[in-house]
């Protein structure tokens, strides 16, 4: 079965895997959707800073630890400079299951 | 198999406790208890309404517990560790379930053994056994979660905690062992052998109480480790936090259970205190039973609420 997997998807779930374990992928598909109005796969670079503003947000409700959420916060915007120099439109690829 | 609503389990745990609280209160009190304490039937209800209450308490700490894990584990039933939380759901609800009928049975045969002591020895045995179920059944099912939990980061002991964890049961179960056949000095002395708790033959009691209880222990210890074990190896410093909680909780609840064990292997001797003194070993082991269960509440909440942010 092919399935598209969008990597900066992945990216993000990797990088707050760290903070939130196996709810990490739950907790960024549900950003995704309820406030990009997407699905995970359609993320793009351009919707980063949107989806961290609401990180941010849901992440404040979550731990009082502001250390803590403003190094995560830093780990997600690393991405968005990684995204912007890859420079590609195709966010996507195509893996084989 | 049709999952019961919530409401409908809320219903039936109230009726459950209302049920004990009037089978405790309304019954004729008992004349032994008066007459050993040299106090009033008055000051008899008085007394049970201070430990009933209490007790109702732990069961609706232990009710709120499950309910929380429950909800929770809704919110990831599709997901790997969803099933095992279900389980570990449901292995507290036994608990909380089980306990209050327990004591409604109980309570009954009490009653119908003061009226009629020839049924004392039964009414014992079947209270003895029912309370080793219980925790078997509960324990069991914790331990099935818990070892699913640590399927999922494929984490095992090490050599050096198993070497621990076998000396810890043979100590505890070693000491049980000791209590039931032999007892303290004083209780040798007055006779008070282990056939008057349990009336049963010592080889019955070996096979079919402290063998199923070190069983029931192993499980419960188990199933901490391993609830632990998973909650070390995870990623997730938010959810470490949740997680730790819930195998804290339920550390609690086995050392409670191995707690409330030793104390009635020692009733003998512990009936002889002052009412003052009974209370004061029994209303800190509440406090360690219902702490063991808010904290899965807790922790099960703060799990939950990463769901639904």
């Amino acid at each position: 079965m092919v399935e598209k997997v969008n990597r900066l998807y992945q990216q993000v779930v990797e990088v707050t895997y760290d903070y939130l374990g196996p709810a990490a992928d739950r907790f960024i598909d549900r950003q995704i959707r309820n406030h990009l109005e997407k699905r995970p796969e359609q993320l793009l670079e351009q919707d980063l800073n949107e989806l961290i503003d609401w990180i941010r947000l849901a992440m404040g409700l979550l731990t009082n630890d502001n250390k803590m959420i403003n190094k995560y916060i830093r780990s997600l915007k690393l991405l968005t400079i990684a995204a912007r120099k890859t420079g590609t439109n195709d966010k996507t690829r195509l893996r084989f299951s | 198999m049709k999952k019961i609503k919530a409401p409908y389990l809320a219903y039936l745990f109230v009726a459950l406790i209302l049920t004990y609280l009037v089978l405790t209160l309304l019954l004729s009190a008992n004349r032994q208890a008066m007459v050993h304490y040299h106090i009033s039937s008055l000051a008899l209800r008085i007394l049970d309404v201070t430990i009933v209450l209490p007790v109702a308490g732990i069961w609706t700490a232990a009710f709120y517990g499950f309910t929380k894990l429950r909800q929770y584990a809704e919110l990831i039933s599709n997901n790997r560790d969803g099933k095992q939380m279900h389980r570990l759901a449901f292995g507290v609800g036994i608990l909380a379930f089980c306990q209050p009928t327990a004591s409604i049975i109980s309570t009954i045969l009490n009653y119908f053994s003061q009226h009629h002591p020839s049924f004392l020895p039964t009414t014992t045995i079947v209270n003895n056994y029912i309370s080793l179920l219980i925790p078997l059944a509960a324990f069991v099912v914790i331990g099935e979660a818990a070892r699913g939990f640590t399927d999922i980061t494929k984490q095992r002991p090490s050599q050096r905690q198993i070497q621990l964890f076998a000396l810890l049961l043979v100590l505890i179960g070693a000491g049980y062992c000791y209590f039931v056949f032999n007892g303290l000095p004083s209780v040798r002395k007055l006779a008070l052998s282990s056939s008057h708790i349990y009336y049963l033959p010592d080889w019955v009691i070996l096979l079919t109480i402290v063998v199923p209880y070190i069983f029931v222990w192993f499980n419960g210890m188990l199933a901490s480790m391993d609830i632990y074990l998973y909650q070390q190896k995870i990623k997730g410093v938010i959810y470490k936090g949740g997680m730790g909680l819930v195998a804290l909780g339920v550390g609690f609840i086995i050392i409670s259970s191995i707690v409330l064990q030793y104390l009635v292997t020692l009733s003998g001797r512990i009936l002889e205190l002052r009412i003052s003194a009974i209370l004061l070993i029994v209303y800190p082991l509440l406090v360690l039973i219902s702490a063991g269960y808010i904290m899965i509440a807790i922790g099960a909440k703060r799990l939950r609420k990463i769901e639904v942010v």
